[in-house]
């Protein structure tokens, strides 16, 4: 099939400039953070409104060709990958702040507004966007309601479905319609709450009413050093027993720490095996309360070494070695995979263990660095082969190993990230056949012909990762 | 009562025993004064999925029952009908204390969850009226949230996970117990406010807060109710983190505090210092406005907060809900004020934009529902009428406004996808889905 044709139309809804066809041009937008996929589109186009993007999805459809929704291209599942070609309808120059309601405490925003943006500019009303997932500062607002993106404030705030009251969506047919409202109780079925985190397999967001906190008057950061990984879950695990739920609790492990030393001087002592950071916001009366309950839990549980941090720069101190564990992991190895698996908080020592007894059986190493307060890890797979090697199957298996560890205690094989093409074939691990064919009827209402970012979501059958075969039957029973 | 009825009654019995089907004498099960012609009480959720299928099989509508607190939500059902009552699915599953999360059957009342968690410190926040006899399973479906829904968060935050039985009698699960979870579509939304009509919710997973270690609340006394209102926003722009913030307005005080006034209620939670701050800042701003405060605690508290929460639905009448962004609460509530005849109560849920109107039928004409509507349609805003007298339900639906067309169009699309031959509460939701 000839594409000339599509792309004058393309051009003369969004200017020559912004449908992008030439492969040098293409080349960018046939992956996204999912580093081991890539695939091509036929074409691009970056619509700078709802209109133009209801034009370009009546234009592609009607020559039958797929449509990839595309934020910043931050997502880890391989969300955005356009597997079988198409058009991918890229939202980034979609930014615009349309309401800012300081006293109903919303917004309505573009989807490409980065996450960070909105933040930012939010600043002055003393409000803010709760979700904060890693790449923030480049993810954006319609990426986060894609995937219901979490992060680490999100234990007490709340990830992003509880955060949006309304989106705007382009369907697959270009009709535009709105789904909430900036009042809550909109009559009728939650099309909002089954829209946030559907990977854009329903239809393109394109401006979402979003619900924003007042910024607390008060912020207490406390970072706690263990010698056992053990004993750092323990003492996650104690301080939510406890009845306190902070605004982020997240633990970092000794491998993680070791890279973060080498690349910026944070001071982590080189022979711990894990340290806890915890942040509490809220009333000037009550952090100091919270914070002096926390230190002696985590005294308590055996801490090594406890620092306290109130102001901004101190704070920001103990954040560094978290906020830059991801980058310092290429200190350790070439290659690194982020799983995202969730356990119940009450089993997070024990899932913890089998996380390292899995890349040791495998022989992979495994840096970990989590949101332990709501018991979403993130074990990163260290190599240093390729993904088309035949050693990659052992990365293959040391993944499913973990998720299937996460399940048998009730967990989850995705917290934040989404399946994507990452773990499409595994959702039968966690939901019957049944469970499936009902997702798959919601989806069918909003897109009865497939056309929003096929293949996303939903087993297809085919392996997991290129030859390598997944090591356990794929089961369908309901677990 | 059903075409097939003679059939029915006895495939039930068979189904579940005599002893849990109840034919005939079934006038307690009413809905709007329409009698179910049988009455089942399945005692699993397997049972649940076969009494939905035969059902199906024999063209009966199925009104799913809880406690029955607010059966009457929704649009009056089509006769005939069968009420399918939850209360065996009453079991606990699981209380992971340590995850702040529980897992019961559907039909367990809140009264009976909150004396299974209780004693280890931890609460379930959602408080719709009447939740010591509402069941999970039914506070969920119809979706009433209570004071506190702005600091604890709604049902769509609180719920983790579900099991339900569809109508082709299939069970599926949603979700699960993990508060982060994104493997597949976000299920639970969909049952959550769907009144039934998806699937009959048969399990629940619902995150649980710890239990505040001091509670009080100030209460400001005003003649003005437009006084009050502004204090919430006094109250609300500040860095206070309360529980909830309330203004009632005349009769509720009354009936509820003897008290002859509107009332500004602030609700403090948490640690002794923090409660302190907020208490001691609450009733100086009332002071500056020349308003009287006093500071309840204990048995008074929650005799205070448990008279606002069932407010609308306490002792029969009209009961109304208005929802609005909740910067204009004040604007809406002065013309709402006008607009009511004077025999009617309200309570205003400042944080969460919410107003229940309780009103008497009496004075109370479809004209008046047509400005409440009008009023509320101005700011965006949504409405149900929660009850009312048949007659003034059936001018209209119950919802307001009515659903973008294309937005109505992929309802009734995922209603006919889970439901298609009607017979999970038929015509009773939202434009008679």
């Amino acid at each position: 099939m000839t594409l000339a044709p599509l792309i004058r139309r393309l051009q003369a809804i969004v200017g020559n400039a912004y449908a992008l066809h030439r492969p040098e041009d293409l080349i960018v937008y046939e992956q996204d953070a999912l580093m081991v996929s890539r695939h091509k589109p036929d074409l691009v186009v970056l619509p700078d409104t709802t209109q133009q993007v209801s034009e370009v999805v009546r234009a592609v459809r009607e020559l039958g060709l797929p449509i990839v929704p595309r934020g910043a291209g931050t997502g880890l599942a391989g969300g955005a990958i356009p597997e079988r070609g198409g058009v991918v309808v890229a939202l980034t120059r979609m930014t615009r702040v349309h309401d800012i309601d300081p006293i109903s405490k919303t917004a309505v925003v573009e989807a490409g507004l980065v996450n960070a943006d909105l933040t930012a500019m939010l600043e002055p009303y003393g409000l803010f966007f709760a979700p904060d997932p890693g790449s923030q500062v480049a993810a954006t607002i319609g990426g986060n309601v894609a995937n219901n993106a979490g992060g680490p404030h999100c234990l007490a705030y709340g990830v992003t479905s509880n955060h949006v009251l309304g989106l705007e969506v382009v369907l697959a047919d270009g009709t535009v319609t709105w789904v909430g409202s900036r009042a809550l109780d909109e009559p009728g079925y939650d099309l909002t709450g089954i829209l946030v985190g559907s990977e854009g397999t329903f239809g393109i967001v394109t401006k979402a009413i979003v619900r924003l906190l007042a910024r607390r008057e008060a912020v207490r950061t406390l970072l706690a050093i263990y010698d056992t990984m053990d004993a750092a879950c323990e003492a996650a695990s104690a301080v939510i027993a406890s009845g306190i739920v902070p605004e982020a609790l997240e633990i970092i492990d000794g491998m993680s720490m070791r890279a973060v030393n080498k690349t910026l001087q944070a001071g982590f002592p080189e022979d711990a095996e894990a340290a806890l950071l915890i942040e509490v916001e809220g009333l000037a009366e009550s952090v100091p309360v919270l914070i002096e309950r926390i230190e002696a839990i985590c005294h308590r549980q055996g801490a090594r070494r406890i620092q306290t941090a109130a102001t901004a720069q101190d704070r920001m101190g103990l954040w560094k070695g978290r906020k830059h564990a991801y980058g310092a992991l290429g200190k350790l190895a070439r290659r690194a995979i982020m799983l995202d698996v969730c356990a119940p908080r009450s089993h997070l020592a024990r899932i913890m263990r089998q996380i390292t007894e899995a890349g040791t059986r495998l022989n992979i190493q495994v840096a970990n660095f989590f949101h332990a307060g709501d018991g979403n890890l993130h074990p990163n797979l260290l190599f240093e082969f390729d993904d088309n090697s035949p050693e990659y199957a052992r990365v293959v298996a040391t993944t499913e190993d973990i998720m299937w560890a996460c399940i048998a205690v009730g967990g989850t094989i995705t917290g934040e990230h989404g399946l994507g093409m990452e773990k499409r074939e595994y959702l039968g691990w966690m939901n019957s056949d049944a469970d499936i064919a009902a997702m798959k009827r919601v989806r069918d209402a909003f897109d009865p012909d497939g056309a929003m970012n096929p293949d996303k979501v939903f087993p297809t059958g085919r392996p997991v990762h290129g030859t390598i075969p997944s090591v356990r039957a794929a089961g369908g029973a309901d677990r | 009562m059903i075409a097939d009825s003679m059939s029915l009654a006895p495939r039930l019995e068979t189904l579940l025993g005599g002893e849990w089907v109840t034919v005939g004498d079934t006038s307690r099960w009413a809905v709007d004064g329409v009698i179910p012609g049988i009455a089942v009480r399945p005692g699993d959720s397997e049972q649940v999925g076969a009494v939905l299928r035969l059902c199906g099989e024999a063209a009966a509508a199925v009104v799913p029952w809880g406690g029955g607190t607010a059966i009457e939500v929704g649009n009056p059902p089509r006769p005939p009908h069968v009420a399918l009552l939850t209360d065996r699915l009453s079991g606990l599953v699981e209380h992971d204390a340590a995850n702040l999360t529980v897992t019961v059957g559907a039909g367990m009342t809140l009264g009976a969850l909150d004396g299974v968690i209780s004693g280890q410190g931890q609460f379930f926040p959602l408080e719709p009226p009447f939740a010591e006899r509402a069941t999970a399973g039914g506070a969920v479906a119809v979706n009433l949230n209570g004071p506190r829904r702005a600091h604890c968060g709604s049902a769509r935050d609180l719920v983790i996970g579900a099991r339900a039985a569809q109508a082709d009698g299939t069970l599926i699960k949603a979700g699960g117990k993990t508060v982060k979870n994104v493997a597949g579509y976000d299920m639970c939304k969909l049952f959550i406010g769907s009144l039934g009509t998806l699937g009959v919710l048969t399990e629940l997973t619902l995150r649980l807060l710890p239990v505040p270690e001091t509670s009080r609340t100030v209460a400001v006394w005003g003649d003005d109710p437009s006084d009050l209102l502004r204090l919430s926003g006094r109250v609300l722009e500040s860095p206070l983190l309360p529980a909830a913030v309330v203004v009632v307005v005349d009769a509720v005080a009354a009936g509820a505090l003897g008290r002859n006034a509107s009332g500004l209620l602030v609700r403090a939670t948490g640690f002794e210092a923090a409660v302190a701050r907020q208490v001691r800042d609450v009733t100086a701003w009332a002071a500056q406005a020349a308003l009287d405060a006093e500071t309840l605690e204990g048995e008074a508290e929650g005799a205070l907060w448990q008279a606002i929460r069932d407010f609308a639905w306490a002792g029969g009448g009209i009961a109304i809900r208005v929802t609005v962004p909740s910067g204009d609460v004040p604007a809406v509530f002065g013309r709402l004020r006008s607009a009511l005849p004077a025999s009617s109560g309200a309570v205003v849920h400042a944080a969460s934009g919410t107003i229940w109107i309780h009103a008497d039928p009496a004075g109370f004409t479809a004209t008046a529902l047509g400005a409440v509507r009008e009023i509320s349609a101005g700011y965006s805003g949504n409405v149900l009428v929660a009850r009312a007298p048949r007659a003034l339900k059936a001018s209209g639906d119950v919802w307001a406004p009515g659903t973008p067309p294309r937005t109505l169009e992929i309802m009734r699309a995922i209603k006919q996808a889970f439901d298609p031959i009607g017979t999970l509460n038929p015509g009773r939701f939202v434009a008679g889905l």
